[in-house]
Parts: structure tokens; C-alpha cells; sequence
């Protein structure tokens, strides 16, 4: 059995996401410590709320080296939503901060339109930027959030959506063993809840 | 490309599911955990569940009906009726919710929305408008439509997003549970002036109401309804599909 540890840095709601992993008989734990975190096979960091907020938390939480020995050792982290986005070098909500770093890019705001409305609050059907990364057939997944993750290398792209014609968001990114997925799997349905169960019980 | 949200919506009173008639009169429909997951497996795109006495007795009584819910339906859920603090928010995401309504508190502490939005983030928070036309203008109804607050709907919109809500749920009053129609002029405004995502719910009685307003509007991406969904007949799947061949993108 993995040891699967949700990091718990105080932001957002974790209820759903706790909910769906009982849902596929996934044991897991929740946790900001530092011994769990080195004791795990899979790191799950979720998120809801804002970048600068969630890094000060991890920092303040004393998260930021157990997560970066983590990344270094090449270790399985999937960041959902904002959990993702700290992937990033760099974020611009509430100001510039600095991200994990563990995939090179930025965390933007998505561009006010009169095409669409913001926040992005919805299902969208997700396209596939590389040959059949997952088995699950990953079709609608329920998007939420105003800022998106610019790639500075398109090869660590595997699927993205369109939000208009003219822009495609991230969907999920993938580094090494670190995945970050922009919308929650813990909120769209089977496709959700097959695309989680594959992440954590792939080889 | 932008989907519509298929959206019921759940108006709960003590252990059942209710409908009214312009939110009044109610009568029982069914239990309120049996509906949600039926709807959740004929497609729903998200649930919504309204105690609408909660406003009254000051308290919201969905936590246990949320809490069982949210173990088996993994779209989002909203929860409304009776928010009247940050811990209320709190418990009610706690037990699995994912969004909160909040109307009655917010007209008369607008600061409310503002702390809420910033503790739980805009994407949590949800205005819930119940919109009447008294002399030619829409006013936002308070206590469940018992009371009028005064407030102008527009300026409510306009001031609400100011305020950091992500999301609004806009009723009206008028059309609730008669199944004539959307009030496709308070939409269609409410629509134009907002930046952020409106749900219209209130007089859909045919699938055709949510055709005409969609093609109506410009940038609709919920709808919502309970009476239609009461229907011996209703299916999600089949009232999708239709859609779908009126060249309306939903998720199927």
C-alpha cells in the first residue's frame, strides 16, 4: 500500500478531496509534518485560495525544504489547482512571490474578455498535448480559478482546454514525478475520480 | 468553449425537498438525499441546496444532509440559506460543501461578503438574489421573499462584485415554480453589468425555456431549476442532448 500524504497548510477546503480518495479506498493522511512528508510515496498538495497566501503557509509551516528534498528525490507530488500553480517559478497574485520552482514558468492572470466571465467556473473538455499519457479516458473535469500557469517549455504540457478560440489553458503539467493538475478531479465526476485513482496506483 | 451548467436546484425545508409557488405555499416532494444523488447520476453539472426556513430560525439545518451527500456526488455542491458568519461558512465547507449562498446577512452587513470572500477565496462565495419587480424595477427580496430590503438588483450586482463574490445566484421571484418561462429582461441585465458567473433560476418549465434564453443572451454559462426536475419524465441526459442539437455546448 502507498503512503499517501495530503499536505495541510491551512487554505482552502479539504473535504472533497478527502471524500473522493475514500471514495477509491485510498488510505491517506493529512499532515505539515516533516516526517510524513519523508515517509511518504506520494505527496498530494491541494489548494484553494491564493499563491502568495499559500507560500507564505508553507513557509510558515516549515514545508518548503521537506517538499523541495521531496521534488529532488524525485519523489510522486501532484499539486491541484493552486497546489499546482505553486509548481511555478514565480507567482503575480497579490504581488510577485516566489514559487516552488519545480516546473519552470509563471502564474498569471487569465485576460479580462467579453468572451468569457471570471472566475472560470465550469466543465470543460480537456485535449491531449502528448500520445496517451493516462489510460483513464480523461474527457470533462470542472475547472475554477482566474489565474493560469504560463510553461516556459511546452514539453511539460500533457493536456490543456479552451477556455476561447484564441486561448488554451495548462490542464495538467508534468515534470519528473511532480503533476499538477489545474481543475479538481475531486469535483468532476468518474473522470475525476478515475483520473486520481491512476495517479496514485501507476507504477 | 464554454459550456451551460446544468444546475437543480434543491430547496429543502426541515428533512424534505419543497417546491413553491413564487416561494410560496410549499408542498413535500421527496428526500433530499435521493434526489441529489439521482440527479448527480443522470449527468448534473453541479447541486444546489437551499434550506429555506433557515433565514427564520437563524441556523442552517443542511449539514447532515450535505455531509452524507458529498461522500457519493463528486460535482460541486452549494449550500444556502441562513449564513450569518465566517464560522457558519466554515462548518458548512466542512461537511463537503464547496460554495455557500448567502442573501438575508449580506443586504444588511455588506462587509460580511467582503471578509468571506477574502477568508474562503471569490470562487466560494455565492450572492443569492431573490429578484422582484415592484414598479418597473427589480428589487432584491430578503427572509426567504418575505421581505424587501430596499436594495435595486442591479446595484446589489454591481456592489456585490466590488465586495470579491465569485458567483451569482439570481431568482426571481415572480416566475418561481410557475413554469412560464425565465424572466429572460433581469437576466439578460444582469448579465450584461456583471463580469462574474450569473446562475438564472426561477419559471423554467420546458427544456425549450432554457433554449430561448439561451439564445437570448449573450455569455449564459448555468442554469438552474427545481420545479421541472420534479417531473416524472425529467432526465438530465435527454435534456442535454437536446441542447446539444440546438447548438448549445453542455458536457455529455
Amino acid at each position: 500500500m502507498k503512503k499517501v500524504v495530503i499536505i495541510d497548510y491551512d487554505v482552502g477546503n479539504q473535504q472533497s478531496l478527502k471524500n473522493a480518495l475514500s471514495k477509491i479506498n485510498v488510505k491517506f493522511k493529512i499532515s505539515s509534518n516533516k516526517e510524513d512528508i519523508k515517509n511518504s510515496d506520494i505527496i498530494i498538495l491541494p489548494g484553494v485560495g491564493s499563491f502568495n497566501k499559500s507560500m507564505l503557509n508553507i513557509k510558515k509551516k516549515k514545508l518548503y525544504l521537506p517538499l523541495i528534498e521531496a521534488f529532488n528525490q524525485k519523489k510522486k507530488i501532484i499539486g491541484i489547482c493552486v497546489g499546482m500553480q505553486l509548481f511555478a517559478t514565480k507567482g503575480f497574485e497579490n504581488g510577485v512571490s516566489k514559487g516552488l520552482n519545480f516546473i519552470p514558468g509563471d502564474v498569471k492572470i487569465i485576460n479580462p474578455s467579453k468572451k468569457y466571465k471570471l472566475p472560470v467556473m465550469n466543465w470543460f473538455k480537456i485535449n491531449k498535448e502528448k500520445k496517451d499519457v493516462y489510460r483513464s479516458s480523461l474527457k470533462y473535469f470542472y475547472f475554477l480559478h482566474s489565474y493560469k500557469f504560463n510553461l516556459q517549455n511546452k514539453k511539460h504540457l500533457l493536456y490543456s482546454y479552451k477556455l476561447d478560440d484564441n486561448l488554451n489553458i495548462p490542464a495538467i503539467i508534468k515534470y519528473d514525478n511532480c503533476v499538477g493538475i489545474q481543475f479538481h478531479p475531486e469535483k468532476s465526476s468518474l473522470d475525476g475520480l478515475n483520473l486520481l485513482n491512476e495517479l496514485i496506483n501507476e507504477k | 468553449m464554454q459550456n451551460l451548467r446544468i444546475i437543480p436546484n434543491l430547496e429543502i425545508k426541515e428533512d424534505f425537498v419543497v417546491k413553491g409557488y413564487q416561494y410560496e405555499g410549499v408542498k413535500k416532494i421527496d428526500y433530499p438525499n435521493k434526489l441529489a444523488e439521482l440527479f448527480y447520476k443522470i449527468g448534473a453539472d453541479e447541486l444546489i441546496f437551499i434550506d429555506t426556513v433557515a433565514s427564520l430560525y437563524r441556523r442552517n439545518n443542511l449539514l447532515e444532509i450535505i455531509k452524507e451527500n458529498s461522500k457519493n456526488i463528486f460535482i460541486p455542491l452549494t449550500v444556502g440559506g441562513g449564513i450569518r458568519s465566517l464560522k457558519n461558512i466554515y462548518e458548512i465547507l466542512r461537511s463537503g460543501a464547496d460554495k455557500v449562498a448567502i442573501n438575508t446577512y449580506a443586504t444588511k452587513n455588506k462587509k460580511f461578503l467582503k471578509e468571506a470572500s477574502k477568508e474562503f477565496g471569490s470562487q466560494c462565495i455565492v450572492l443569492f438574489i431573490q429578484a422582484k419587480l415592484i414598479n418597473g424595477e427589480y428589487f432584491c427580496l430578503t427572509d426567504n421573499s418575505r421581505e424587501n430590503s430596499g436594495m435595486k438588483v442591479i446595484d446589489w450586482i454591481k456592489t456585490a462584485e466590488d465586495l470579491g463574490v465569485g458567483e451569482i445566484l439570481l431568482s426571481s421571484v415572480d416566475r418561481d415554480g410557475t413554469k412560464i418561462g425565465f424572466d429572460i429582461p433581469l437576466i439578460k441585465k444582469a448579465l450584461e453589468i456583471s463580469s462574474i458567473p450569473i446562475i438564472p433560476h426561477g419559471g423554467c418549465g420546458h427544456i425549450n425555456d432554457i433554449i430561448s434564453l439561451e439564445k437570448q443572451t449573450k455569455l449564459l454559462n448555468a442554469v438552474s431549476f427545481s420545479s421541472i426536475a420534479y417531473e416524472d419524465q425529467f432526465d438530465i441526459k435527454v435534456m442535454k442532448k437536446k441542447l446539444k442539437s440546438n447548438g448549445i455546448n453542455v458536457r455529455i
